[in-house]
């Protein structure tokens, strides 16, 4: 088993929870046990993101939420990399999942209110939510892709040095601060638009 | 905007100029696109940080308000789904599959408790933030007199270790003990607190924030006592 020390200085942040995760994935039964209780707190994350939403989910859609989303969770573990802490993965497959329960949402209403025509649509009906400002910076990372995006959520997210994440890439200082300033600038114009906007 | 005034850009960015330096101050008067990028990178900068606070938070509450339905539920989809590892047909015959599984996981759980004559496994666990690291506890006659781990201490905050159970399936059950607060990284069970410690158990060290904010949760360690 890797040590989380050798594992960063092979650029794999979070050795020891890939370590894991991969000894879970071979059907370890320690280390399925030992997933779930660092995953169990997922469906309190989908509560919590949930209600900062404003709850517009119903109690039982809420609930299948929850259950669609530890499924997927689970299928999709072999994907986790190890470049965040794995319940930092977890989180923001969470509130993807979440997101992307919205738009199925948004979409059947679209397509019920189509079908019965633009002069029968409901005067009140809901438009779709705007993005708050951490999903938004969430989705200019994802567009940034790796290593900047990991750079970057390294530094703001975790709050670790520049020495600490070279450490972590086995690079030198200065390459991470010019990847870091790079991924800064390419995340600067993607966001640009909406940059200075009023916060939630 | 010159390449001289973007390598100011990316050292102020950086860290390495200081903001309110001289050089600076004259280069933003001098650029006003330099200006501009500025003030659009220093927002950027404020976005970012308030995700990764909120995310930090979010995770902490999620945590903290986890309850056992919600590990029950997901012990439930985990028994009834297995991520996709591989499509050879071996693996559809019921009989192999259970008998794989059956002898895989009694000598993985037999290794994993006695491994290094009965020691404690000897990876680090890394604790993220701050590069804490959590290393194997001392048990070096077999009990479970002292706990130790290595990572640095928030400002004012603390560290908490919990034990748990672990049976003879590999199962892990419910926290038999939880450390007082810890301002050293080392922490000795009293004597009644070490009697409620099984001979096999998890252990685990929380670093908290000043104010008792989770920072930093290590992966949990397998321990085994030689001599409870």
């Amino acid at each position: 088993m890797s040590t989380g020390g050798d594992g960063e200085a092979q650029g794999v942040p979070h050795a020891s929870d890939l370590d894991l995760v991969l000894r879970a994935l071979a059907g370890e039964a320690l280390a399925i046990e030992l997933v779930c209780r660092r995953l169990d707190c997922v469906p309190a994350i989908l509560r919590d993101r949930h209600a900062r939403y404003g709850s517009p989910l119903r109690a039982d859609e809420l609930e299948e939420v929850q259950q669609e989303t530890l499924v997927a969770l689970w299928a999709k573990l072999g994907a986790y990399e190890g470049r965040a802490s794995l319940e930092t993965w977890a989180f923001r497959f969470t509130v993807l999942e979440l997101l992307k329960c919205f738009a199925r949402r948004d979409r059947r209403r679209n397509v019920l209110a189509d079908s019965e025509g633009e002069l029968e649509r409901a005067p009140d009906r809901e438009e779709p939510e705007p993005l708050l400002e951490p999903e938004r910076v969430h989705s200019g990372l994802e567009r940034l892709g790796p290593p900047a995006n990991d750079i970057i959520r390294m530094r703001h997210f975790e709050e670790r040095s520049f020495e600490e994440i070279a450490s972590a890439y086995g690079q030198p200082v200065n390459t991470i601060k010019a990847r870091y300033y790079r991924g800064l600038e390419r995340l600067r114009e993607l966001l640009q638009p909406h940059l200075g906007e009023e916060r939630p | 905007m010159t390449a001289a005034d973007d390598d100011l850009l990316a050292r102020v960015v950086a860290g390495d100029l200081d903001p309110e330096s001289q050089v600076w101050r004259a280069a933003l008067a001098r650029d006003p696109a330099l200006a501009a990028r500025w003030q659009e990178l220093t927002l950027l900068l404020g976005a970012l940080d308030r995700t990764g606070a909120d995310e930090r938070e979010a995770l902490a509450r999620a945590r903290a308000d986890a309850t056992s339905t919600d590990f029950a539920r997901l012990r439930d989809v985990v028994g009834g789904t297995r991520p996709k590892r591989s499509s050879n047909p071996w693996w559809r015959r019921p009989l192999l599959v259970c008998l794989a599984a059956g002898a895989a996981a009694v000598i993985g759980v037999f290794f994993a408790l006695n491994r290094d004559g009965g020691r404690v496994p000897n990876d680090p666990t890394f604790l993220g933030e701050s590069d804490h690291v959590c290393l194997e506890p001392t048990l070096d006659v077999g009990d479970a007199r002292s706990f130790r781990w290595s990572g640095e201490r928030a400002p004012a905050g603390d560290f908490i270790v919990r034990v748990f159970a672990v049976d003879a399936s590999g199962s892990v059950g419910e926290m038999v003990v939880e450390s007082t607060p810890c301002t050293d990284n080392t922490w000795q069970p009293k004597p009644d607190e070490l009697a409620r410690i099984p001979a096999t158990f998890l252990w685990e060290v929380e670093a908290r924030r000043a104010g008792g904010a989770l920072l930093e949760l290590s992966a949990p360690q397998l321990a085994r006592r030689s001599r409870p």
